[in-house]
């Protein structure tokens, strides 16, 4: 095996720091992520003058203090991305199985609609569904869900079809074992890897999207918030109070670029023919 | 083989027709247009004028008929924000997409396919981490961030490039570099992985052992059949090149179909929200089609297993 | 010291000086062409149904006022100067208005008396299925309005109103050619408008582009400008760094934490006006959703005396306006402004929360809907008052929404709104019984929010018919009072405009929002 290089101890350790953070929430300040400074607007970081001691990474428009923000920020955008992520790859999965199994018109169908999902850009149905159907967190999660499902069923159906055709898999049937057996037991296992590896993939474009919506105004909607959101709503400071944007599209960057390293390593571990396949 | 391309033209069509009715479903479905476009203060007659003038009181199947043969043979309506032909307004807007896009995308093409490729070759060097390192940074900085801080340094402090609009070539730069960031990276990523698994392949080893040059290898060996999945790749990087314009040409005030998607979709502009996306459908379907032709071409088992 | 280029320019600049004086107005071929960036364009420019502040700004460029508000010779525009009419008389219950002679529609034809009439006809604006609705609002009380010659019409109005030639300062007052008018039909007018202003609009394509053209056989002589670009740029970033690159000449609505950075720019000029109107939000006070706790007055009440609005303002605007501590006492209404009225709610946490006891309110989460981006700093406001609210134990949840009809989606407690007060300028009657009375929407609409009650609408009554300034104030106060007593609404603070632009320009940004790019308005310099 090779040496495991420093890149990806760094993504990984960046990895577990986030998610560490996102559990713990709110330790590292007194503030909330909603209250209100008046008197402290657009404080500054702490290394910069003018700063106020209160708040270290600085105050926004209406002086909320930034840790708290950027904290409450990444909470959500992980939530949103893992169960959107999750939705997708189990909801994925379970097509790409379904039509694998059943062949015939089930699969015509199914991979229909892969192909109507795949064959509009993703933003333009979030855009048209979010604008018409209005903001909620469920419709926002359930679109977040939908994103990316069409490869997860491609990828599981592909894998799938060929596990079930290896000697051993017909072997395993002719000895008389279930469905549910031959799948669960053997063909999972086969699928796992190809998903985790798409996994890593989605996770990241997710929490893009998220921003991409944001910055159009329907992403997550105050009093919550997302990176995303914080990373918009800075924009007009960018010039002004460029920390109200940098902080957390630097965490957007860290978190998406470490889980990409993560991604590529994981790709070369678990079997190098999955590389053309996840896209 | 003629059953092939009579299956997959027929997959088509369906899709579209999925498409269609996918679109009037979510745009009848989820609310009244009408207040949207006459405004905070319309009276009830205002109200009702428009309502008869865009026959929006027929039954919803009528409506639905009407309106898939009228996408079928092209008529996207009238716009009921500004009453112009839906099928004129996207006109005017396309070839400002087309232009960005194509620029963007040959740009991307051509940073990114070379990328990936030498990071392949010189896979585990500095160098290799370098351009993927580079790569994900176009991956993961978000376009509209990027777009402003190209305007805030190029226009706003060093005043070399305009900062939104058309008119020039200078226009297009700072719009075309941002969205290409993005597809170049995801390029770069994906052919460097195409191109190491084509050389791990077994006819790669044995021209090897057999004696073939290193570059002789590459070119004529590896990157013919590392260039079937790339196909693949670069057609459905279509989607993710119109989904950046969508933000993109909101940054730059681009007067392309994204923006236009953007303005549609805020005032409720039904019949243009319908035509775009449509018109986005149809490209992106017809573009599938395409690469399934070259994908055929270029690798002649995929007919046959079909 | 001066080196020899500059002298050089001294001398051709005084040279230049001296001779305009001679020159005619403005030379056609070498006028400047000017770029404007803004944030948006309404959709439609038809004089009433493109009722908006982004379209106000750009339609005194391409239509004329009957009767114009002169912000020149006095600050508050209560100089009404002529216009397109030259003279008006009441006597009565008719005021006759004399045209000027003389003035071209952008397609060459002559305006009349006809054009004038049929800008305030009831086939327009005031009958049963007028072609612009809402033109209704602003003719309340007409009867009759009728040419008796060429260049002299006619409002006949059901009581005496000596309000009329104020009335035509604002969008009626507004003409359109007939002919062209009912040629092309309402909607494709909102598209290619003609009016009789000094430019005429060449291009308009609503979500991109407004190209106005300099109109040569303007009635007041050539404008300064050859073309003017209104170009939508909707990000800041954007507009900011074309004004300082000079791709722009013009840029609006400068975010206000960011005027301070964009002023330091050399040649940047930041012109900020007091606007006629107040961002506001309105109480549901009625039953629907039927278990809505609003419809409590203590619960107002509370609500009003939980926000510190003063402290907001001055945080999100740094002093640059007020909030109005008693609503409808607005300082541009001199005689009627009274600095002492005594303030019913005041901030006031303690009381606030005393007044929520004596509700049955348990902490249900009532909505606020808001139009996003609608009013500058109308958002981050918005989070402040409901952090306030949570203070005094009332849980508002603020949901920013694309538009209004997602707006006027009920469920809703409360909403925003925006109130303009210059209707009828110098006198309260547009905020406070136009947009609240009996008929106005918010009392009307299918999302209405309040029941005037018996006691408003009685202090209406003698309001709107009372002409003497005693009377009238009297009747206002009273009227005011009844509001209060509802509370079904809270007004925030006058709104700020704002624009910037580049050096080599004078310019007086007018109250309204019109950006007038003509006359004493606007010069090179």
């Amino acid at each position: 095996m090779k040496r495991i290089s420093p890149i990806l101890v760094f993504a990984v350790v960046i990895l577990v720091i986030a998610v560490f953070v996102a559990i713990v929430g709110n330790i590292f300040t007194p503030h909330g992520m909603s209250q209100q400074n008046l008197l402290a607007r657009l404080k500054p970081p702490a290394f910069m003058s003018g700063s106020n001691p209160n708040f270290p990474l600085g105050t926004d428009r209406i002086g909320r203090d930034m840790v708290a923000r950027v904290i409450a920020g990444l909470q959500m955008s992980l939530s949103v991305a893992i169960a959107g992520t999750i939705i997708g790859a189990v909801f994925g999965s379970l097509i790409g199985f379904i039509s694998a199994h059943f062949r015939g018109w089930v699969e015509e169908v199914l991979m229909m609609l892969v192909d109507f999902q795949a064959s509009l850009p993703f933003i333009l149905i979030t855009l048209t569904l979010l604008a018409f159907f209005g903001n909620s967190m469920t419709l926002f999660i359930i679109l977040m869900g939908l994103f990316g499902w069409e490869k997860y069923a491609r990828l599981s159906r592909g894998v799938v079809l060929s596990a079930i055709n290896q000697p051993y898999a017909k072997a395993i049937v002719a000895l008389g074992a279930g469905n549910g057996r031959l799948y669960l037991k053997h063909v999972l296992p086969n699928v796992a890897s190809a998903l985790i590896v798409q996994v890593t993939l989605t996770f990241p474009q997710i929490i893009l999207l998220e921003t991409s919506l944001s910055f159009l105004g329907l992403g997550i909607q105050a009093p919550q918030t997302s990176l995303g959101q914080i990373l918009g709503d800075g924009r007009d400071y960018l010039s002004t109070a460029w920390w109200i944007s940098v902080w957390p599209g630097l965490v957007i960057f860290l978190v998406t670029l470490s889980m990409s390293i993560v991604g590529d390593w994981l790709r070369d571990r678990l079997d190098p023919m999955l590389r053309a396949r996840t896209t | 083989m003629t059953r092939f391309w009579v299956l997959k033209i027929l997959r088509t069509v369906l899709t579209l027709w999925f498409v269609v009715t996918f679109v009037f479903v979510v745009l009848r479905t989820s609310g009244d247009p009408v207040v949207a476009l006459v405004g905070a203060d319309a009276t009830p007659e205002e109200v009702e004028q428009f309502r008869q003038l865009w026959r929006l009181d027929d039954p919803l199947w009528i409506q639905y008929f009407r309106y898939v043969v009228q996408m079928a043979t092209g008529q996207f309506g009238i716009s009921y924000r500004d009453g112009r032909e839906v099928i004129d307004i996207i006109a005017e807007r396309v070839p400002w997409t087309l232009i960005l896009g194509l620029f963007s995308y040959i740009g991307a093409i051509l940073i990114g396919v070379p990328a990936g490729i030498i990071a392949a070759i010189k896979r585990g060097s500095t160098f290799d981490n370098l351009i993927m390192a580079t790569a994900v940074f176009g991956f993961a900085l978000p376009n509209f961030f990027l777009g402003i801080l190209m305007i805030l340094l190029f226009s706003l402090s060093l005043q070399w490039l305009p900062s939104s609009g058309t008119g020039t070539v200078w226009h297009l730069i700072m719009p075309a570099i941002t969205l290409a960031t993005f597809t170049a990276g995801t390029l770069a990523r994906f052919t460097r992985s195409a191109m190491l698994e084509v050389l791990d392949k077994l006819y790669i080893r044995a021209a090897a052992a057999k004696g073939v040059g290193y570059w002789k290898r590459i070119i004529f060996h590896a990157l013919p059949n590392a260039s079937i999945p790339l196909v693949t790749i670069i057609g459905l990087n279509l989607g993710e090149l119109i989904g950046g314009a969508i933000v993109v040409e909101t940054v730059f005030a681009w007067p392309g179909v994204g923006r236009l998607l953007v303005t549609a979709v805020s005032s409720r502009d039904l019949a243009v929200v319908q035509g775009l996306v449509l018109i986005m459908a149809v490209t992106m379907v017809l573009a599938n089609l395409v690469v399934d032709l070259l994908y055929g071409l270029l690798d002649p088992r995929i007919r046959v297993q079909n | 010291m001066f080196t020899r280029r500059e002298v050089g320019n001294l001398i051709l600049g005084a040279g230049a000086l001296s001779m305009v004086g001679s020159l005619p107005k403005a030379n056609a071929a070498d006028r400047p062409s000017l770029n404007i960036a803004v944030d948006n364009l309404w959709a439609n420019m038809a004089t009433i149904n493109g009722i908006s502040t982004t379209s106000r700004r750009i339609f005194p460029n391409f239509y004329d006022n009957l009767v114009d508000r002169d912000y020149i010779k006095d600050e508050n525009g209560l100089i009404f100067a002529p216009k397109l009419a030259t003279k008006w008389e009441q006597k009565g219950n008719i005021w006759t208005f004399t045209l000027r002679e003389g003035v071209k529609f952008h397609d060459g034809t002559e305006m009349t008396a006809e054009d004038a009439v049929f800008t305030l006809s009831p086939e327009r604006l005031w009958g049963a299925k007028p072609f612009e609705p809402r033109g209704k609002t602003f003719t309340a009380g007409f009867k009759r309005v009728e040419a008796t010659g060429k260049y002299t019409f006619e409002i006949e109005t059901e009581r005496p109103d000596p309000n009329i030639p104020s009335k035509l300062t604002g969008y009626i007052g507004f003409v359109v050619p007939k002919k062209y008018y009912m040629e092309v039909g309402v909607d494709a007018f909102g598209q290619k408008p003609i009016g009789t202003g000094p430019y005429k609009v060449t291009t308009f394509r609503s979500g991109e582009i407004m190209v106005l053209e300099a109109f040569d056989d303007y009635w007041g002589g050539p404008p300064p400008v050859k073309q003017i670009s209104w170009k939508i740029v909707p990000e800041f970033a954007a507009r900011m760094a074309g004004l300082v690159s000079k791709e722009f000449d013009f840029i609006v609505n400068i975010p206000t934490d960011q005027e301070a950075a964009l002023e330091k720019y050399q040649g940047v000029t930041l012109k900020r006006v007091l606007a006629d109107n107040y961002p506001a939000f309105a109480f549901n006070t009625r039953p629907d959703p039927e278990d809505n706790p609003l419809v409590d007055a203590n619960l107002r009440y509370a609500m009003v005396q939980a926000i510190d609005m003063n402290a907001i303002v001055q945080a999100l605007f740094n002093g640059t306006t007020e909030h109005p501590a008693v609503p409808f006492n607005f300082k541009e209404y001199g005689k009627f402004y009274d600095p002492n009225l005594p303030v019913k709610l005041p901030y006031d946490v303690a009381a606030a929360k005393a007044l929520v006891a004596k509700t049955k309110y348990k902490g249900e989460k009532l909505l606020w809907h808001i139009t996003r981006q609608y009013y500058p700093n109308y958002e981050a406001a918005a989070e402040i008052m409901v952090e306030q609210w949570r203070e005094v134990g009332i849980n508002v949840e603020a949901q920013i929404l694309d538009n209004f009809e997602l707006v006027y989606r009920r469920p809703y407690h409360l909403m925003n709104m925006s109130m303009s007060s210059d209707f009828i300028p110098g006198d309260p009657y547009q905020p406070l019984w136009l947009d609240w009375g009996p008929t106005a929407s918010r009392s009307t609409a299918t999302w209405k929010t309040w029941d005037p009650t018996p006691e408003y609408l009685a202090a209406g009554k003698k309001f709107d018919q009372a002409i003497e300034f005693e009377d009238r104030k009297k009747a206002y106060l009273e009227l005011s009072d009844a509001w209060q007593k509802v509370t079904p609404g809270y007004y925030m603070w006058k709104s700020v405009y704002n624009c910037a632009h580049r050096a080599g320009i004078e310019f007086k940004f007018k109250p309204n929002g019109e950006m007038r790019i003509y006359g004493d308005y606007f010069k090179f310099v």
